[in-house]
């Protein structure tokens, strides 16, 4: 019989959003003195208050902000969601970073990883997260 | 132990107010919201009449401020997120509490979708501190802006914060096939008028429905805390020493909240 599976060797291979934060994860020890880093968890609670549709998406991660020497602390900079296909993908972002960048809508839907990119630059660059971060340094000391 | 909790609204003279309350009350945990004075100078006023506090330096959460008589390094944080902080505070004879303090802003933005989720959130990750430090003792204490009749201080997937001890005791129940741990909220006990004002926050508004006296700043606990929570020490504090903190017609008048204070013993 014919085969009737489209050629797949031409696909473009996307990176999972998970995957570029881990990426960014690692940076950050090398930029703090070895102080802080990020970590990247899966999160299998339930949330259906976020709203009916994304609660029900397969997978969902939390980005912390966390310190080498402060056991057990963890700032939570945002919740992320998406499904098997990845995007567009949901961003539940924390609510002063949200106001600092003036976004005034509840759950981010990002598109595309360009666009994902920008926007974890964007927050990243926040005056909340330098905030975080030489706070968590300076008790670091 | 005794616990304070007052959103100040950015006074800048608020001090001396508060000085008279932490001494007069005895209080050992106090948390602030809209705190705008001069917190080293309240220590240090403290300090000279030989009431010692240690002011714990806020990281991600700078919506409360927070004074305790443990010194700083005996208070671990675990997840913070602008709204909430999640600390491990020794406690005089239970060894810690996993102790809470919460700031909702009062306008979020088009529903109350925001106040779900952040609720929703901070149970989550307070179940979380639970597991690590292998104790359910925990409290949830701070401005919520939200009534304790509301959904998200009731609904099962959110604060989950029930009016009935009995109730509470039986510290889980399934929905819909998960199951959600519960607290108990004894602000339930401070609705209405009979014994005393009706409310932390008073708001008058032109609307169909409008409760005019709201309870926005709670404390819930663990059923596992019921016992050591000494209810008839809670109350919505509206005068202290010759100081009273309320109008000619009973609404606050230092700050638009009024402080709640509870021991647990």
């Amino acid at each position: 019989m014919e085969n009737l599976w489209p050629d797949f060797s031409k696909i473009e291979s996307i990176r999972v959003p998970a995957e570029i934060l881990e990426e960014q994860a690692k940076l950050l020890p090398k930029i703090t003195n070895d102080m802080i880093y990020a970590t990247v968890e899966k999160d299998e609670n339930i949330d259906p208050y976020v709203t009916a549709d994304l609660a029900l998406l397969d997978f969902k991660y939390n980005f912390y902000i966390r310190a080498k020497f402060i056991e057990s602390y963890g700032f939570r900079v945002f919740k992320l969601y998406h499904d098997i296909v990845i995007y567009p993908i949901h961003i539940d972002l924390d609510r002063s970073i949200r106001s600092e960048l003036g976004i005034d809508t509840g759950i981010i839907q990002i598109d595309n990883e360009k666009e994902f990119i920008d926007f974890i630059k964007e927050v990243f660059g926040s005056n909340k997260i330098r905030n975080v971060i030489s706070s968590l340094i300076s008790l670091s000391k | 132990m005794n616990y304070l909790f007052w959103n100040t609204n950015n006074r800048n003279d608020i001090n001396c107010i508060l000085k008279i309350l932490i001494e007069n009350l005895s209080c050992d945990i106090i948390g602030l919201a809209e705190y705008n004075d001069n917190i080293s100078n309240l220590i240090k006023e403290l300090s000279e009449d030989e009431y010692e506090l240690f002011h714990v330096q806020q990281v991600g959460c700078d919506r409360i401020e927070l004074l305790t008589k443990y010194p700083p390094s005996y208070i671990k944080t675990y997840t913070e997120t602008s709204y909430y902080t999640i600390k491990k505070i020794p406690h005089d004879t239970l060894g810690y509490i996993i102790t809470s303090f919460v700031h909702l802003p009062s306008k979020l933005y088009k529903d109350n979708i925001d106040k779900f989720a952040e609720l929703s959130y901070i149970k989550q990750d307070i179940e979380k501190a639970e597991v690590m430090s292998h104790d359910n003792k925990s409290i949830i204490i701070g401005d919520f802006n939200v009534n304790p009749f509301e959904e998200p201080m009731l609904a099962a997937s959110a604060l989950h914060s029930l009016s009935s001890r009995n109730v509470a005791r039986k510290v889980s129940r399934i929905v819909e096939g998960h199951k959600y741990s519960m607290f108990y909220n004894p602000m339930w006990n401070l609705l209405g008028d009979l014994n005393g004002l009706p409310g932390t926050y008073y708001y008058a508004d032109a609307k169909q429905v409008n409760y005019f006296w709201n309870v926005f700043d709670q404390v819930i606990i663990r059923p596992s805390l019921i016992n050591n929570f000494d209810i008839n020490s809670l109350q919505i504090i509206k005068e202290v020493g010759n100081v009273s903190l309320i109008d000619e017609n009973g609404h606050p008048k230092i700050s638009d909240h009024l402080p709640i204070y509870f021991k647990i013993n």
